[in-house]
């Protein structure tokens, strides 16, 4: 049964077993095919498709190659690399996933995929679908905007009998995980538990057991790598012996980033040896007086006056970065999204617990700015640069980043700097 | 030909704001506003949630003071669980402590020297390319330094209980989830790669000398500027009515020292107050139920703290405090521009507690978290440095939020603001010939006095740029020269 | 841990469905106790299938389709006719829960569309006063059954007698004699050396299929009939099972034998639901003579029987792993791709699943002759192919042709006048153009997948690809100048969102993105990169996707692009730093709206 074979993984040729799981051999060799739903070889899930590599020149999942002699396996080409980004970019996409208060945040596996690949940005439009958390099951929550449909809650948890507890329901977007009520009460507190831990997100949440950890010792902020990420070619139009001009503003933000650029604290002082600010909250400087090389954007936009704002900035600077989590994807203002504006509206000015008696006034004047309908990136507005992730982004990282994008130079970015709460 | 003034953005402040003063055809003010312009709709969207995410999630309602916001939510939440304020073990109570009074020095430090000073310090008409920051920075680099360094102690403290200098997180309902360890703190006691809370302290009161010398040549222009009478609101100690910023009754006085609120629990809160609207502006205006709309309405903060209160527990700044109450002969303080002062001696009564919390060796302990009989509704309250905050949520059996309500710290100041903009307009601009950039900025000075904290007043989106614009009344532009 | 069969499941929903109308609360919680499955993984079985419904349908379940053919041919109105005549809206119920009007995708009635199914009774060539008629006749208390079409065959064109392969007059049990004088071994080699490939689509060599089947050792295997033909534009398979359905089932009892089978199924999708009761009682004929149950007229006797499963709705069950979990009781969604069905299929067992086509060419090969039948057609592929051809031309139906018949040809003898776009094998085909009317409908010269994503303009795309032949599963809809090409892909993106099952991210959610860059085409707010964009994403879809229903979805919208750059060009901006899509009235007009409402009183 020990029949030993050869194989090679990116022209590095391995021995192994015949028959073992691609992934396993491959990792035991010191190369990792990343993984999101694939628990063991038993039963490969190949849902999440991000362990796609070639064999012998064809497409196919990693988790359900069995290793034979002479296959010629492809793990880490370009475009593999970039499928792989792809779908985890999908995956944010299609999901409401707001790691700044999720529970999961630090431990959960799609984010540091997310990390490892130096993910800023989702190439692809923010669906901001509504979708239902159920807290009807006794001791759980099925949080459905952070699910990603990778199916082992709906093989690996079963009753005594073998039965379903989790299931998918309905066909193709529409697909949820849904939990069998009567089943579920019959789960024990550690079957509970086991099915949080092996959500590979926060989806499935046991009331009562959510550990906080502190920030800076969870699972995956002692792990991961560092990533370098890829200067553009940039159009700054900088004359010799000019000081950098760098414009600030928030939009829909909390004004966290700006505290957050404010936190290199003493070294502030020797950023201003090579940059000057020209419109910021910071000064007084009201409006654009001159050509800036670089924008800082903090936050999404809300209403009118958030868009003029941003346009104005496009036009204005040469460099457009937006930082933080709300100008990246709307961060937490764009859980408005998924209510209607006018119910946001009534809730706070009409219907509150202090509201006056018979209160029937909605603020809109022509003095104030319109609410938009949504909360949208600003990426969905106009055109960006660089992103930094973060809420907020790390201070060192900020200036890091800034710094070496106007002198166009390389960099990298540490594990802890790089995070999305 | 009557005219309408348009501050837009007001600058140096946290958030958006906007003012516009209305003149007649002689350049008389008719009117003036000031506008917010963010909504979010965070009592909205948090409703569905499970109550363990509220303090996460609602601390990024403010990127100055998410503690606050952090602190009175987990309060309102401790209740959830069953634990009222006084329930949580002693350490934890006192890690919340220190957190809370790290985050104060912190945002009182940047607002002094990285918004306020400016003005202070080059006078309110000088020239705009340099009343910032950077101005300071570059003409006066060791208070400055100070002033950083200041902040940076702040943002130490809290970034060593909530993990993050910026919405960390530290709290777990029924207390906290990590202790200090002897390592940590003496990062704060010894001096070696921080300067240590000692030498905080000594900053502090030089600070606030320097703060009484420049009362002391400026007095007429600080004892007139943006005066008018009101209430005062704030948090102080059950046991004996001295200054109190974690939990404490709610207080409240006229504009002559009557009391008007007296020292009710704090979970009554929601029958004493209401909030009006207005059509223009997105910030809504609480005020004293039984007083009513025109005259309930109560400034809170540092100022309103310190008149109200009837002592600091701490020497040095209870010493302060008397100096304070001496220029009013111990009366309750009107003029705006004291804020700054009141401010700084806030400011050193954080230094002093931080003191005797970091040398507590209860923070050191293991005993965290407690746990108490589960209940429907939490409410939340705290002084944070703006003002008096109010977090209140109502849970359903399945652990969802149904209902929230915020009353934000400036929001309790936005009448306030909106009579200092009056104000200056009234006394600085109204019949005068021509208006200047140094009379725009002065309804900015008085705004800023307030350390107005625009996102989390309207837990709203959007931020208020302030502009300043000078329409005719067929709404064309009149003034280039302001707008650049 | 008691093991249920739940092959049966399906079979017991539809009974609800088709007596009640609505599978309800108190359905479900017996049938999953029947089954001893949770009630929740019985719903996910439910909800994956288009008509099985959860509230009441209407006593006449009214079913349109919304392909574009039908679109094409007048459905607009049609629809209109029919919202009138029954007082509801495309989606909803009446009231008095008489009549339920909902859209489906394509029933395989492309050559007579519009067209639509009542209670799962065909009505084809609708105009509105043929809707208003058949909606007053059941108002008079007519039933579907009585006033229905029948369809169609359309049989426009075969190859000359002797060189015709399915539609010449058979003669029922006649091909199996043949199976006295051959073993089973000696059928597979005949079906290989006939080089006969599957033909609903995927062209995988059958002999070779039925030979990895045979070579398992097993206690029970398969055969399995792929009657799905859920392909837009397809209708052959109904064709054959309208006019010559004993070469179904000769077909199959050939692959049992060969195999070693014992057990079949033809998987009926359910919009061919009047196909039933004929197959029925034609294999009751069937058994009365010996030719199923147990089989003594042959060489080597052995025991065979098939029974029929209607399927439910769901295009993805067409996918071969999908089609299996399907027939087991599950979701259909396809599998991992771990075993191929001919190793571990349906219950785990060795399983072969053919298309319709393929399994009733088998008694014809027979019956020609090996070398006969190798003398029509072309190397690669000899024999003929079956091809429903509708849209702009003036005779569309069913045409059997010869293998190596040149497009352009073939595009004269249907009669398309101003042939400007064709969609070749259905939605998840390509796209063709006048610069490939010169290739030839064959095997020969094939190029392996995606190429076509590799060539910069459409002139390098017609030198390269001049000499390769196109092979198709069936479907041929041909559109003339007048038909709006990005319209023809925005109907293709909607159905492949509505039809994906969903386990897959590449698929679902790529898929859905790609539908949602094509709206921004014909809202006119894309710009250049935009398309960049689409072939992107299309590629990631295409390597990534686990079936072939993520690998096909974008190859049309590909190709066009390619073949048709003036199309997408007008429709084009410069790249500007400013998205087009956003729109600041439309994003305020619901505070505008909510602002006017709350400031009006009792005026």
């Amino acid at each position: 049964m020990n029949n030993l074979i050869n194989l090679t993984i990116d022209g590095k040729t391995i021995e192994a077993e015949s028959g073992r799981n691609l992934v396993d051999v491959a990792k035991k060799n010191g190369i990792y095919i990343p993984t999101l739903c694939y628990f063991r070889d038993l039963n490969p899930l190949a849902t999440c498709r991000i362990c796609t590599v070639k064999v012998n020149g064809k497409d196919t999942t990693g988790c359900t190659v069995k290793v034979a002699q002479g296959m010629e396996i492809e793990v880490n080409s370009a475009e593999l690399l970039d499928n792989r980004k792809a779908i985890i970019e999908m995956l944010y996409a299609e999901g409401n996933h707001f790691c700044p208060s999720c529970e999961k945040s630090g431990n959960c596996d799609m984010q540091n995929h997310a990390y490892d690949m130096g993910l800023t940005v989702t190439r692809y439009p923010h669906v901001f679908s509504d979708k239902i958390v159920d807290f009807t099951p006794k001791r759980m929550i099925m949080e459905a905007n952070r699910c990603i449909l990778c199916k082992r809650c709906v093989e690996e948890v079963k009753t005594k009998e073998g039965q379903d507890v989790f299931s998918f329901v309905q066909r193709g977007i529409n697909t949820r995980v849904k939990i069998d009520y009567e089943l579920e009460q019959e789960l024990s507190e550690s079957e509970a538990l086991r099915a949080m831990n092996l959500c590979p997100v926060g989806a499935i949440l046991v009331k009562g057991m959510i550990q906080e950890q502190p920030f800076g010792e969870r699972k995956y902020d002692l792990l991961g790598k560092d990533i370098k990420p890829v200067v553009k070619d940039n159009n700054l139009h900088k004359k010799a012996n000019e000081k950098f001009i760098v414009a600030t503003t928030s939009l829909a933000g909390c004004f966290g980033c700006h505290m957050s650029l404010l936190d290199i604290d003493t070294d502030f002082l020797d950023i201003l040896e090579i940059a000057e600010f020209n419109k910021s909250p910071l000064t007084d400087i009201k409006n654009f007086s001159k050509r800036c090389h670089i924008g800082l954007i903090e936050g999404g936009c809300s209403n009118s006056e958030n868009v003029a704002v941003l346009k104005e900035f496009r036009k204005k600077c040469d460099i457009l970065v937006a930082f933080g989590e709300c100008a990246i994807m709307g961060g937490i203002p764009a859980m408005r999204n998924f209510v209607p504006l006018q119910e946001c509206l009534e809730e706070a000015y009409l219907n509150g617990v202090t509201t006056e008696i018979g209160a029937d006034v909605v603020p809109g004047h022509e003095d104030i700015p319109k609410l938009l309908n949504n909360v949208y990136p600003c990426n969905e507005v106009v055109k960006i640069d660089y992103y930094i992730p973060g809420c907020p982004p790390n201070a060192q990282h900020i200036w890091k980043v800034v710094k070496s994008i106007l002198l166009g130079e390389e960099f990298s970015i540490t594990h802890d700097e790089f995070k999305y709460d | 030909m009557s005219q309408k003034l348009v501050i837009d953005p007001v600058t140096r402040v946290e958030g958006h704001g906007k003012v516009t003063v209305h003149l007649d055809d002689k350049n008389k003010v008719k009117d003036a506003f000031f506008h917010v312009v963010e909504f979010r709709g965070f009592e909205r969207f948090i409703q569905g949630h499970p109550y363990w995410e509220a303090p996460v999630l609602v601390q990024r309602l403010c990127g100055i003071c998410p503690v606050s916001h952090h602190l009175a939510a987990a309060k309102a939440i401790d209740q959830i669980v069953g634990i009222d304020p006084l329930d949580l073990s002693l350490p934890a109570q006192k890690i919340r402590k220190l957190l809370h009074f790290g985050q104060v020095f912190q945002s009182h430090a940047l607002h002094f020297f990285y918004l306020a000073s400016p003005d202070l310090l080059f006078g309110y008409d000088a020239d705009p390319l340099k009343r910032n920051v950077v101005g300071v920075a570059m003409e006066y680099p060791s208070l400055a330094k100070k002033g950083i360094l200041m902040r940076k102690f702040g943002q130490e403290i809290i970034k060593l209980v909530a993990g993050k200098r910026i919405h960390g997180i530290s709290t777990t309902p029924g207390g906290v989830h990590k202790k200090i360890t002897v390592k940590e703190r003496s990062y704060f006691l010894d001096g070696k790669d921080l300067p240590s809370i000692d030498t905080m302290i000594d900053w502090s009161v030089e600070i606030i000398d320097f703060i009484k010398e420049y009362h002391q040549k400026n007095k007429t222009f600080l004892d007139t500027f943006a005066t008018y009478p009101s209430g005062h609101l704030g948090l102080v100690k059950k046991e004996n009515g001295f200054l109190e910023l974690y939990d404490g009754n709610l207080r409240a006085t006229d504009a002559e020292g009557n009391i008007t609120l007296d020292d009710v629990p704090d979970v009554d809160y929601n029958r004493h107050f209401y909030e009006g609207v207005e059509k223009w502006s997105y910030l809504k205006f609480p005020y004293l139920k039984h007083i009513g709309r025109e005259k309930g309405w109560n400034r809170v903060g540092p100022l309103a703290r310190i008149n109200i209160c009837d002592g600091i527990e701490t020497p040095l700044a209870e010493q302060e405090r008397k100096a304070f109450k001496a220029a009013t002969k111990g009366k309750i303080n009107n003029m705006t521009m004291y804020t700054h002062w009141a401010r700084l001696i806030e400011i050193l009564y954080c230094a002093e507690m931080m003191k005797n919390l970091l040398e507590d060796d209860d923070i050191l302990s293991n005993d965290l978290v407690r746990k108490g009989k589960r209940r429907d509704e939490g409410i939340g309250i705290i002084e944070a440095p703006r003002g008096t905050l109010i977090h209140h949520y109502e849970v359903d059996d399945k652990d969802r939020i149904t209902r929230c309500n915020l009353i934000v710290s400036t929001t309790h100041n936005n009448e306030a603001m909106n009579q200092a903009v009056r104000w200056v307009a009234q006394n600085e601009i109204s019949g005068k010939p021509k208006v200047t950039e140094a009379m725009m900025n002065q309804i900015e000075v008085a705004i800023r006095a307030y350390d107005p904290c625009l996102s989390c007043a309207t837990h709203a989106m959007g931020q208020m740029p302030l502009e300043l614009t000078i329409f005719d009344q067929y709404g064309n532009i009149l003034d280039e020269r302001i707008r650049q | 841990m008691t093991k249920v069969d739940r092959s049966r499941l399906m079979d017991v929903i539809w009974g609800i469905q088709r007596k009640k109308r609505y599978i309800g609360h108190d359905d479900i919680t017996k049938i999953a106790q029947e089954f001893n499955m949770s009630r929740m993984e019985l719903e996910g079985v439910i909800t994956f299938y288009h008509f099985y419904h959860r509230t009441h349908s209407g006593n006449f379940t009214i079913y349109l389709n919304d392909s574009i053919i039908s679109q094409f041919a007048g459905r607009k109105s049609v629809l209109k006719a029919f919202e009138e005549a029954i007082g509801v809206k495309l989606g909803n119920v009446t009231e008095d829960k008489m009549f339920g009007l909902f859209k489906t995708p394509c029933i395989g009635l492309s050559d007579q569309e519009p067209s639509c199914l009542i209670n799962f009774r065909p009505f084809v060539d609708l105009t509105p006063k043929k809707v208003f008629d058949i909606i007053s006749k059941l108002k008079d208390g007519k039933m579907p059954y009585q006033i229905c079409d029948s369809p169609k065959s359309n049989i426009r064109y075969t190859p000359k007698e002797d060189r015709t392969v399915f539609f010449k007059p058979y003669k029922k049990f006649s091909s199996l004699s043949h199976l006295k004088k051959y073993d089973p071994e000696e059928v597979i080699d005949l079906v290989k050396r006939s080089k006969l490939t599957g033909r609903g689509g995927a062209f995988f060599p059958t002999g070779l299929k039925w030979q990895f089947c045979r070579h398992n050792k097993a206690d029970v295997k398969y055969i399995i009939c792929n009657a799905d033909e859920g392909e837009p534009g397809t209708f052959k398979d109904r064709v054959l099972l309208q006019e010559h359905p004993e070469l179904l089932i000769e077909g199959m009892i050939m692959a049992a034998y060969a195999v070693g089978a014992s057990k079949g199924a033809i998987y009926l999708r359910a919009e061919y639901m009047y196909l039933k009761e004929p197959l029925e009682k034609l294999l009751a004929e069937y058994r009365k003579n010996g030719y199923l149950g147990k089989i003594l007229n042959v060489k080597i006797p052995f025991d065979f029987d098939m029974y029929i499963h209607m399927g439910a709705g769901a295009y993805v069950c067409g996918e071969e792993t999908a089609l299996i979990h399907s027939m087991e009781g599950k979701r259909g969604e396809p599998g991992t791709r771990e075993y191929f069905p001919v190793d571990k299929g349906y219950k785990g067992k060795p399983t072969v699943v053919n298309n319709v086509e393929t399994l009733c060419a088998v008694p014809k090969i027979l019956e020609i002759g090996l070398d006969k039948y190798l003398a029509l057609g072309t190397d690669a592929t000899p024999g003929t192919k079956l091809l429903s051809v509708s849209g702009d031309c003036k005779k569309p139906g069913l045409y059997e042709l010869e293998w190596g018949m040149k497009l352009r040809d073939f595009l004269n003898l249907i009669g398309a006048k101003n042939p400007n776009f064709i969609l070749f094998n259905g939605f998840a085909g390509e796209c063709l153009s006048s610069a490939d009317f010169d290739r030839e409908i064959s095997g020969e010269n094939l190029l392996s997948d995606h190429i076509q994503f590799y060539f910069k303009d459409p002139i390098e795309y017609a030198r390269k690809m001049s000499g390769i032949g196109l092979r198709s599963g069936g479907s041929f809809m041909v559109f003339d100048k007048k038909r709006d090409l990005v319209e023809v892909l925005k109907n293709i993106a909607d159905f492949f969102v509505a039809e994906s099952c969903g386990i897959c991210v590449p698929c679902r959610t790529g898929n859905f993105l790609l539908n949602k860059k094509i709206n921004k085409l014909i809202l006119g707010h894309a710009e250049r990169q935009d398309l960049e964009d689409i072939k992107d994403w299309s590629k990631i879809i295409k390597t990534t996707s686990r079936c072939g229903l993520g690998k096909m979805s974008s190859t049309a919208l590909n190709d066009a692009i390619l073949k048709f750059p003036e199309v997408f060009e007008k429709r084009l901006s410069d790249n500007t730093d400013f998205n087009q899509a956003f729109n600041l009235e439309d994003a305020t007009a619901d505070y505008n709206r909510i602002i006017n409402e709350m400031t009006s009183d009792y005026e």
